[in-house]
């Protein structure tokens, strides 16, 4: 008997020394806050663009951004080619974007021109904490830093906007592409695509 | 006359059966306590006559030892051993036999005097007869090579620790496996000849299958503690000795029925013993057969004969030969995913259908790799032997499956005939209207119902639809189905000689060299046109040139018996030699081996392929392995009866020719990345052993690192579609993943309790930890993707993400609990209860690389919706529901003369308690998207697939010995 009970202490001992752990890990990645690659399906070709939660406004003139795809994939646009307006300025905004607390946030998307010539004939993005999702003008709107194509691009070419730090914001913002031409001398056109907003922790 | 002359005959046994019966009260109760009697003799020393409980005969060639000394004895024809000059004072005796229970007998010894022990009479093992009649689960071998699902029972069952039986007799229909560790770490040899393939480094039970009789001498060692003939690996050793001289005189017949992979056995046997001429001979055979096991339409048939003969040339030199052959042919079962399980039962298997009244199985295994042997046993002098050994093995495997080109999948569980297919796509679905026909109030999916309708009125193969497009659609010309086999074809020739010499009083030397040879001819082989009148050998998912197998000999029409598809060598040359020290002191055993491996492998193309033409046909680069490994252990002896014993490894071991080659059907390209697996090994045990109770209590740490694994499937998303979109995903790839690490930490436990001198308590628990244990490389090879500038046409994914994920396919932990009352009326009956759990789902690799999570290539950046929770939780490694299992175990036996007669029953699971095993996770989905959507609502189109253990099951033999 002694020794069974001798047993016992050593078997209870040893189910201690082996302890539970049952931690797996994952595959890194960097979460998605928010995406939209305007997709094909969803595409209504050269409407307006509509896209729920989006503004799709005019500051100057009466041009505003549409759908429009190619070889199977979607992208919005804006062109005030032929406006015949002195002054077309666009804003397509996203819907509200929430960036969770010390989420590291970076914007990127792509960008294209065409019968661009002209560096004031432009595509700026900007990033907002009080717009209102209907007051654009209202709200404070701040420019990101941006690698935007230009006059200087190849025609149809997207260029990646690079990683764009957000890590100074947090809470509620959207982010807005505003397009400024007019229709006579600055009458090139814009394409934005592929816009991801993602944590870079 | 002849009435009475019965009576009488009656009579006289019945008094020779009481007076027998007396005998056997007075010797069973005094087994354990024995007389001293002390004869007038010079020499300090003991003596006793072993006989047989049943017959009261004298046994021959048991072996008596005395622990803590190199002290052997054996006993001679009268049964009688002795030992002269033994130490004098307290000492254990431990007399064992094959076949018998092992006795420990406390003695004390007086200087000047020969203790004589008297009669020591010698019980059989209730659990021989155990191991006579188990059926392993390994015959099952539900993996479709022979690999994975598989429990270590075959290795264990010869063991006589405690704790092993219950591996082999109580887990191991639960696929339980020895410290998690697979059977390709353990090394089983006959006549020392180690019988682990070369092709994946396990062994092939069924070479041997049936002749349970013949391959009953068996050794067992345990870890990495030291075989007297190998090096060993890191699980332990079993080797079976044929050598016909060691069998015991007398013959058996048995006849056993059961339900599990087979339903009939036959089994007979004879051995000679050694005559006065010199020569020794025994023969066995035996026949399994079964219409239907437990599993739908696995059919089993399986004839093994064995035959040894010695010949003694003299004191010095014995030769023997030996030859097995066994022919093994049964039908496999399907592993099934839930959604089959629930629509079909556990029993359903996918692979037969119906043919002219007939179970006609499309997936059957065939084996017939017959081993001839030549042994020379040569003792050199009264403390050194040497045995040598040259063996040829020569036969095929055959896997046998349906091939089909331009035709509907003939799976019955192929994904587009189950409802998930139509229930996971929402075209699919049809809206009910209110009676407004304007409002939509629900919506109904009759496709998905009339493929649940199809499937569980029939859901087998169908034959008849097969036979009709080959022979009436395309009238009788080329098949569009076909049978055939992936066949394997080996010829090896293996030889090996080791030493065992007593080179000082307590120091023993073993040494051994092996040599092997394999050639391994691997091809399609077309069995069966099924109706059609040929076969074209092309790949008809490719075009061109690339669809050819075999660009030297294009556009073949293949014919049964035809080789077509793949055909090529394996070649290998190993050779490894090993030697041990073992030194026995009074306090302290210890031992050192040391062992170093040379492994050459060669792929031999016999076909150009369309795929790869500059790097398939011909030889490939040879590859080369040198390896090595030290071990060392100590026993402490705290005392006669409690030790303290410690062993550790460290070995390297080269790659299986498996994994060597990772498109070895296609190409002579070598796995990327390839190197040894370093294996690191460490336990400690506390043992006692006393005369009535006896237990093992080991903790073990072990390390395998480098390990490679290669598998093949259907993937999709795992490719980028092209610019254009337009490319084809869904891609046949091989996942190689090489740089694994896995560690193997726990406990186990075993004691044996004699209560009375006929109840027997016994216990056993094992407790382990066995996971992943680093992010091992990911590479994927994809034929589609081969071009005449990239003939190897490797993806890096990077790293699988596997760390801290449980090795798959075993419960990590078990406890089993039991009973045995022996009567000594030869009945015996015993019970146990087990409870098995930890056994996890084999996981899918290539869903935990970045792939799975990340959208596009190389941003990071991943898919819409995917959180590190979601994540989680769609990667959460399956973990199985615990599994209850009692089992009812007994027998009987009657003397007749000189003969015994006996029954031997076995209820296994007897709460018939449904449980899974083992399965594994499909990888068609690939990314996070994917899989969402076909998990989306709970029944996925390729969801895991999954083995059932056996319901209640018994096990019922009948058997005479005379």
């Amino acid at each position: 008997m002694k020794n069974i009970s001798k047993f016992c202490l050593a078997l209870f001992t040893f189910s201690m020394v082996v302890s539970c752990s049952d931690d797996t890990e994952i595959a890194p990645f960097k979460p998605l806050i928010f995406s939209e690659d305007f997709p094909e399906e969803e595409i209504n070709f050269n409407a307006t663009f509509d896209f729920e939660g989006w503004t799709n406004f005019a500051e100057a003139g009466t041009k505003l951004w549409i759908e429009r795809d190619f070889n199977n994939d979607g992208y919005i646009q804006f062109s005030s080619f032929g406006s015949g307006e002195a002054s077309n300025i666009g804003w397509a905004i996203t819907p509200a974007i929430t960036l969770p607390q010390d989420a590291n946030a970076v914007l990127s998307f792509t960008s294209a021109t065409n019968f661009v010539d002209n560096p004031a004939n432009k595509l700026e993005v900007f990033i907002s904490t009080d717009y209102n999702g209907t007051d654009v003008l209202a709200a404070t709107w701040t420019q990101l830093n941006a690698v935007v194509a230009d006059n200087t691009t190849n025609g149809y070419v997207y260029i990646p906007s690079g990683e764009i730090s957000l890590a100074d914001y947090s809470g509620t913002v959207h982010i807005a592409f505003k397009a400024t031409g007019n229709g006579t001398t600055l009458d090139g056109l814009f394409q934005v695509d592929k816009i991801k907003v993602y944590s870079n922790n | 006359m002849s009435a009475v002359k019965f009576l009488l005959r009656t009579f006289q046994e019945k008094i020779n059966l009481i007076l027998f019966m007396k005998k056997l009260v007075i010797s069973t109760l005094f087994v354990m306590q024995v007389f001293f009697v002390f004869a007038q003799t010079a020499t300090t020393g003991i003596t006793g006559k072993v006989v047989d409980s049943k017959t009261q005969k004298p046994l021959q060639n048991v072996v008596a030892s005395i622990e803590n000394t190199s002290l052997t004895a054996l006993t001679n024809a009268a049964g009688v051993f002795v030992f002269n000059e033994v130490p004098q004072g307290s000492q254990l005796l431990q007399i064992k036999s094959t076949g018998y229970k092992d006795q420990l007998l406390s003695v004390d010894v007086i200087a000047g005097k020969m203790l004589d022990l008297g009669i020591i009479v010698f019980e059989e093992d209730i659990t021989s007869e155990q191991q006579l009649s188990l059926v392993t689960i390994t015959e099952n071998d539900l993996g479709d090579d022979n690999s994975g699902s598989e429990s270590t029972s075959g290795l264990l069952q010869a063991s006589r620790d405690v704790y092993q039986q219950a591996a082999a007799f109580n887990w191991g229909q639960a696929r339980f496996r020895i410290r998690g560790l697979d059977n390709e770490y353990g090394i089983t040899m006959i006549n020392g000849i180690s019988m682990n393939k070369l092709y994946d480094g396990r062994p092939q039970w069924s070479n041997w299958g049936g002749l349970n009789d013949a391959t009953r001498n068996q050794e067992f060692t345990m870890g990495s503690a030291p075989s007297d003939y190998t090096f060993g690996g890191l699980l332990g050793t079993q080797e079976i000795n044929t050598r016909a001289s060691m069998y015991r005189r007398g013959s058996r017949i048995s006849f056993s029925g059961t339900n599990t992979n087979y339903s009939w056995r036959m089994m007979g046997t004879h051995a000679s013993g050694m005559n006065t001429d010199g020569w020794a001979f025994v023969v066995s055979a035996s026949r399994r057969w079964a219409n239907e096991g437990y599993f739908e339409g696995t059919n089993y048939d399986a004839n093994s004969v064995f035959a040894s003969v010695e010949k003694k040339i003299n004191d010095k030199h014995s030769i023997n030969f030996t030859s097995i052959f066994a022919q093994n042919k049964r039908g496999k079962s399907s592993p099934n995913t839930d959604e089959v399980t629930r629509l079909k039962g556990i029993e359903y298997n996918s692979y037969w259908g119906w043919q002219e009244g007939e179970k006609r199985n499309s997936r059957y295994k065939e084996i017939e790799e017959p081993i001839n042997m030549l042994s020379h046993y040569w003792k050199i002098t009264d403390k050194t032997t040497l045995n040598t050994n040259v063996a040829y093995q020569v036969g095929f495997v055959g896997n046998s499956r349906l091939d089909f080109q331009l035709a509907n999948n003939p799976d019955p569980t192929y994904y587009k005939n189950l409802p998930s297919y139509y229930l996971n796509d929402e075209t699919y679905y049809v809206p009910t209207y209110a009676p407004d026909n304007v409002t939509i109030i629900g919506y109904t999916n009759p496709s998905a119902e009339i493929a649940q309708t199809n499937f569980v009125n029939d859901g087998q193969i169908n034959w008849n639809n097969i036979y009709y497009t080959n022979k009436v659609v395309n009238r009788g010309e080329r098949s569009a189905y076909v049978l055939y086999e992936d066949r394997v074809e080996d010829k090896q020739w293996s030889a090996n000689s080791y030493l065992n010499s007593a080179i000082a009083d307590n120091i023993t030397l073993n040494a051994g060299i092996n040599f092997k040879k394999l050639r391994s001819k691997n091809f399609q082989k077309l069995i069966d046109l099924l109706g059609g009148s040929y076969f074209n050998d092309i790949d008809p998912f490719f075009s061109g040139n690339a669809s050819q197998s075999d660009l030297n000999n294009p556009d073949r029409q293949v014919r049964v018996g035809d080789a077509y598809g793949y055909n090529y060598y394996l070649n290998a040359t190993t050779f490894d030699g090993f030697t041990q020290f073992k030194f026995s002191y009074k306090k302290a055993d210890f031992y050192l081996a040391q062992s170093f491996s040379r492994t050459e492998y060669q792929r031999e193309g016999n076909y150009r392929n369309g795929i790869y033409p500059t790097n398939s046909f011909g030889k490939s680069k040879s590859v080369v392995f040198e390896n090595f490994g030290f071990k060392g252990g100590l026993t402490y002896k705290i005392t006669g009866k409690q030790f303290l014993d410690f062993n550790g490894l460290y070995m390297t071991k080269a790659p299986s020719l498996r994994n060597t080659f990772s498109n070895a059907r296609l190409n002579n390209n070598i796995t990327p990345d390839l190197s040894s697996e370093s294996i690191m090994g460490s336990d400690v045990s506390y043992i006692i052993k006393a005369p009535k109770f006896k237990a093992r209590l080991t903790g073990f740490y072990n390390k395998i690192s480098n390990a490679t694994e290669i598998s093949f499937f259907y993937g999709e998303g795992i490719f980028d579609a092209g610019e254009d979109g337009s490319t084809d995903t869904d891609s046949f790839i091989s996942e190689i993943v090489t740089g694994m690490n896995k560690k193997h930490v726990g406990a186990e436990f075993g004691f044996e309790y004699q209560i009375t001198s006929t109840i027997k308590a016994i216990g056993s628990a094992s407790y382990g930890q066995y996971t992943y244990d680093n992010n091992p490389n990911l590479k994927v090879n994809d034929d589609a993707l081969a071009t005449s500038s990239n003939i190897n046409p490797v993806t890096d994914f990077g790293k699988a993400y596997l760390k801290g994920y449980r090795l798959p396919g075993m419960p990590q932990q078990a406890y089993s609990f039991g009973l045995e009352y022996r009567d000594p009326k030869f009945w015996w009956i015993g019970a146990n209860i087990n409870y098995l759990t930890d056994s996890y789902l084999d996981v899918s690799s290539i869903l935990r690389t970045q792939n799975f999570v990340v959208d596009v290539n190389g941003s990071g950046v991943g898919f819409e919706g995917a959180t590190e929770e979601s994540v989680r939780a769609l990667l959460k490694q399956e973990k199985f529901e615990p599994i209850t299992l009692l089992n009812l175990v007994g027998g009987k036996s009657w003397r007749v003369g000189n003969d015994t007669f006996g029954f031997f029953a076995s209820i296994n699971n007897v709460l018939d308690f449904e449980y899974k095993t083992g399965g594994f996770e499909q990888s068609r989905k690939a990314t996070y998207p994917e899989y969402l959507a076909d998990n989306a609502n709970g029944t996925p189109s390729f969801g895991p697939k999954y083995f059932y253990g056996y319901g209640r099951t018994y096990f019922v033999n009948l058997y005479i010995n005379f």
